[in-house]
């Protein structure tokens, strides 16, 4: 069952088109947004937000839809901007009561233990009395993801999450995903995408507003079969590699360099055919090398 | 609701803890205390509510401007941050968003507001006011400031809404200039390009000249219809809140929302709609009176007048100034005049007058002019000569049936009524008028028939203003006295009233005079200083006893030493602005001091001025009065500096005591004048007085000779000192 329908969205910043006909089906649990820088994610984010309007297409959320029933997905929703900024003069437990009390939270002993709840998942617990302008940039991301998820919403939407966040904040907020995922549909977008590659069964991938793939994730790495190369070359050809091919990594070993590169056709130079990652498959759908 | 509070709570929460938000609360101390600081400077030479109301408005601007500033920062805030675009993403209602907000910064206007209420209270309980009189001033500023911040702060938001960017700054700035702009120097004088009526459209009420305050009137005239001006702001501050939030992001709002608003804004617009209109129309008749007047007396200076050359223009308009011209002989008199009058509140008057009128000339004559202000209706008119009567505008025809013969008198008697409200400034004050409070019938006002053919006002056509013309009142010095009896009764008066003549008892005053009769009442207060009567505000009373006495020093001088008696025997204190326009009244038996400029330092000079222009009215040929000339006829130009220089001494003597040559000190008029001033310093030496005497030695060659040639300081000095030594 889709919570999250979008069939054939279309949005242009006055003349400027950041979205190109959209057709994206979300199910409950965590998807994954990837795309480069620009490529549409925060636009689209934005949109199933509420915050933007867009030209065409119709976009439903646990069947309702977005544009007549707005304040129903509001009623619904959790977002994370990508940037996060918060009233500096409050503290973190007195912001996210000021939020959870715009979600409609009225009864104050429930919202107290909501926030405490939230304070505690993000591991904020112990700078719940220190104003905001005081907090790290990490720190702030954790309280924008906890505004997010006051409320119990249905509907997560993160926009680069993690930005910022040092591995063991990473980890803990790969763990509470996880969980929360087995019950919501989390849209999360990242540039990191070992946050995606453990824990979304599904992704989108979008570059320059249009959708070149949704599906499960396992499937974007298996797509670049037979296109990633490990090539093996001295030193001294180091710069002939980066012009002949799209380069994924590389590794020196003594005297050689080793290469991953993406191609279609097997390379010039003495190249094995290995088995995609993840990355592997983006870099391959980014840059055309599969369609 | 409890969402609303939320919100309104977090916002406050926001305020306090932003060190910016203290500054305005910082400047308003400060600016107090520079005013308290101000004011103990000056000395208490005048009244509490004066100082409070002439620091007031800039106090009010500045503080509009501030809030103003704030009221678009709190939108601008969450707008840039992105927060709002974060909480436009919750369940909460733009209502409730905008709402939070917008009732923090009116809090915040608000707090200003009670801070200046209060530093006001507190001000004026250190003078002897009762608590009555304290809560209706306080009443006042309350409405004046807290009704402005609470527009302000509407249109704040409405900017901030509008124009999502820094700009939304600069539109208070520009607001606020170009609502008070017009209004700002207002003179009451309007200009071509300028419209009183549109100095209505100010977030106070803005209608008056200066200050709203009037010395022993109070605030009493401009009271209720500034309670009525700011009722129509708070009423417009909510329908623009009411459009910003029906405009604010018009897709998240729900049905309800917007059936609701649209409710708001029908009825805030209808009563917006009522109360403007009864605020305009307050002031518009006001406005319209002051208009009729202007054309019924338009005619009056610019009968003769052609449509002619520069030099005709000229003359008319120095025809304009010269209020000298406005005394016209005339052969009779009224000899005894019994007035019985009644005053009601709302400008009302119903008078009975017994008149016996004296043929002073030298022929016989059959008619017999008298001037009563056509705002009055005569309903009966009678005598036990035979004679009918006639009005016409200001003027009554008396014609007999047999002439009266020189040195005849005959008796008859008027009957007369009605409305004498009557309005100057372009109907931001008022010049005439009885009310609960306040009560002023000038002699100019022509509330009471006057003999001969008067006019009561000067008009000259002026195409730069915008109502055409300037209108002032006029001298009116009767050719010979009148005995006064006058029996005052007033229904619905609250306030003490005085005349210009003594009272004998209780509402009974009697007094022979030239100039007339003029009745005050109001919050004041009566006392004797050095013979004379002064009428002054209670709090004014203490230093009009020593300003009066410096008044009567120099009087007394000029008695003395010019043998001109140009003491009154009533003083009043009115305040500024007060009058038509120009004439003020300086005579022998009342003589008006205006309010504002009777405190404060340089009194000694001020009084120099006041009666250098009390001598030039009186009659008296003065160099000053003479035509500048430089022909060589005529006498020369420093000579008459240096003869005005010494009578100007000669007045400011009688009360300091100051040598000449000290009160001459940084006069720079070049050389010639330095070698003539020598000579004067040179007889300074024999004394003061011997100067004093040479100085009454001048005005006498003066009078004699006029501005000829023959008045020649040096001349004069050598046959002055040739008589000394006889
Ligand atoms: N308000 C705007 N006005 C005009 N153009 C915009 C606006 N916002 C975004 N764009 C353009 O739309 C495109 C998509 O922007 P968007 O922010 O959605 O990209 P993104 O995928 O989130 O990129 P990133 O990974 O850098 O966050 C970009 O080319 C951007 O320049
Ligand atoms: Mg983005």
């Amino acid at each position: 069952m889709y919570t999250v329908k979008i069939e054939n969205v279309s949005k242009s910043y006055r003349k400027f088109q950041a979205l190109h006909h959209i057709d994206l089906q979300i199910e409950k649990g965590l998807y994954g947004l990837l795309g480069p820088n620009g490529a549409g994610k925060s636009t689209l984010m934005n949109i199933i937000s509420t915050i933007l309007t867009w030209d065409e297409g119709r976009i439903s959320v646990y069947g309702y839809d977005l544009k007549k029933d707005s304040h129903k997905v509001r009623e619904l929703l959790g977002y994370l901007p990508q940037h996060f900024q918060a009233p500096g003069q409050f503290t973190g437990e007195e912001f996210l009561h000021y939020v959870a009390s715009m979600k409609g939270m009225n009864n104050r002993q429930k919202r107290t233990i909501e926030v405490q709840r939230l304070l505690e998942q993000v591991n904020l617990t112990e700078h719940t009395h220190k104003k905001i302008k005081g907090y790290s940039g990490g720190m702030k991301r954790r309280l924008g993801i906890a505004q997010a998820l006051i409320g119990q919403p249905k509907l997560i939407i993160l926009d680069e999450p993690t930005a910022g966040l040092d591995p063991s904040e990473r980890i803990r907020f790969r763990n509470v995903m996880e969980r929360l995922g087995k019950e919501y549909t989390i849209i999360l977008s990242t540039h990191i995408l070992s946050d995606i590659e453990t824990s979304c069964e599904h992704v989108g991938v979008i570059n320059k507003g249009e959708l070149l793939y949704q599906g499960e994730t396992e499937k974007l790495a298996s797509l670049a079969e037979g296109t990633v190369w490990e090539i093996s070359v001295p030193i001294s050809h180091y710069d002939e590699v980066e012009q002949a091919y799209t380069v994924l990594s590389s590794r020196r070993e003594q005297e050689q360099m080793v290469f991953h590169v993406l191609s279609k056709a097997e390379p010039k130079h003495r190249a094995t055919c290995v088995k995609p990652t993840l990355e592997d498959g983006y870099m391959a759908l980014i840059n055309g090398v599969i369609t | 609701m409890k969402q609303l509070k939320n919100n309104f709570q977090y916002e406050w929460l926001l305020l306090i803890r932003n060190k910016f938000l203290a500054i305005p609360i910082v400047i308003n101390i400060i600016a107090w205390v520079y005013v308290l600081y101000e004011k103990s400077l000056l000395g208490s030479g005048t009244t509490v509510e004066n100082q409070f109301y002439t620091y007031f408005i800039w106090i009010l601007l500045l503080n509009l401007f501030l809030i103003g500033i704030i009221a678009v920062y709190i939108v601008n805030r969450d707008r840039d941050s992105k927060f709002e675009q974060l909480a436009m993403t919750y369940q909460v209602k733009n209502w409730q968003w905008l709402t939070g907000k917008w009732l923090i910064a009116q809090v915040y206007g608000q707090i200003l507001t009670v801070l200046t209420v209060m530093i006001q209270i507190i001000w004026f309980f250190t003078a002897p006011m009762t608590a009555a009189e304290v809560l209706k001033q306080s009443i006042y500023t309350f409405a004046q400031m807290g009704g402005a911040f609470l527009i302000i702060v509407s249109f704040g938001f409405l900017c901030a809404v509008l124009i999502p960017n820094i700009f939304s700054y600069l539109a208070i700035p520009a607001l606020i200039i170009v609502s008070v702009f017009l209004p700002f120097d207002y003179t009451g004088m309007a200009l071509e390009f300028d419209n009183p009526r549109l100095h209505l459209l100010t977030p106070f009420d803005f209608m008056f000249v200066g200050k709203p305050y009037e010395g022993i009137w109070g605030i009493e005239r401009v009271f209720q219809s500034t309670l009525i001006h700011q009722m129509a702001v708070i009423v417009i501050a909510i329908l623009v809140f009411a459009f910003i939030l029906f405009i604010f992001k018009r897709n998240r709002r729900s049905k309800g929302e917007k059936q609701l608003l649209l409710a708001l804004l029908s009825i805030t617009t209808a009563m917006a709609i009522v109360i403007s209109f009864i605020r305009f129309t307050d002031y518009n008749q006001g406005f319209k009176q002051y208009v009729e007047t202007g054309n019924f007396y338009i005619d009056t200076l610019l009968s003769d007048y052609k449509r002619g050359t520069e030099e005709e223009y000229y003359e008319d308009i120095n025809k304009y100034y010269d209020e000298m011209q406005d005394d016209e002989h005339y052969d009779f008199s009224i000899e005894i005049s019994d007035l019985d009058i009644l005053l009601k509140e709302d400008h009302q008057l119903e008078a009975t007058n017994q008149l016996t009128i004296k043929n002073n000339g030298e022929e016989a004559a059959d008619e017999v002019l008298l001037t009563l202000n056509h705002q009055l209706n005569i309903t009966a008119c009678h005598s036990e000569r035979e004679l009918s009567c006639s009005a016409d505008g200001d003027f009554i025809t008396l014609t007999l049936a047999q002439p009266i013969q020189p040195n005849e008198e005959f008796e008859m008697k008027l009957t007369y009524g009605g409305e004498i409200l009557q309005y100057f400034d372009e109907g931001s004050g008022e010049s005439a008028f009885i009310d609960k409070r306040r009560v002023f019938l000038p002699k100019s006002a022509g509330w009471y028939p006057l003999i001969g053919k008067r006019t009561l006002f000067q008009v000259l056509e002026d195409e730069q203003l915008y109502v055409k013309f300037q209108i002032r009142n006029t001298r009116l010095v009767e050719d010979f006295p009148t005995q006064y009896n006058v029996s005052l009764q007033s229904e619905g008066v609250e306030v003490p009233l005085l005349m210009s003549i003594p009272k004998t008892e209780n509402g009974k005053f009697t007094g022979t005079t030239k100039h007339g009769l003029e009745l005050i009442g109001g919050n004041m207060v009566e006392q004797e200083v050095a013979g004379i009567r002064v009428i002054s505000h209670p709090q004014l009373q203490e230093s009009m006893s020593s300003i009066v006495n410096k008044y009567h020093q120099a009087w007394a001088g000029l008695k003395e030493w010019f043998d001109l008696d140009l003491m009154p025997k009533t003083i009043a204190v009115l305040p500024n602005n007060q009058y038509y326009n120009q004439v003020q009244n300086m005579t022998e038996d009342f003589y008006l001091l205006n309010e504002d400029t009777v405190y404060g330092e340089g009194i000694e000079e001020y009084i120099v001025n006041d009666l250098y222009l009390q001598v030039l009215r009186s009659g008296i040929p003065h160099p000053e009065t003479f035509s500048d000339g430089g022909s060589s006829e005529e006498a020369d130009f420093y000579d008459r500096i240096i003869f005005d220089e010494l009578f100007n001494w000669s007045i400011y003597y009688q009360m300091e005591k100051e040598s000449f040559t000290k009160y001459n000190t940084d006069q720079d008029w070049g050389t010639k004048y330095d070698q003539k001033i020598e000579r004067i310093k040179e007889m300074e030496k024999q004394g003061d007085e011997y100067l004093l005497a040479f100085t009454r030695y001048l005005y006498d060659a003066s009078n004699k000779l006029g501005n000829s040639k023959e008045f020649n300081i040096e001349r004069l000095a050598d046959a002055f000192e040739k008589e000394m030594k006889e």
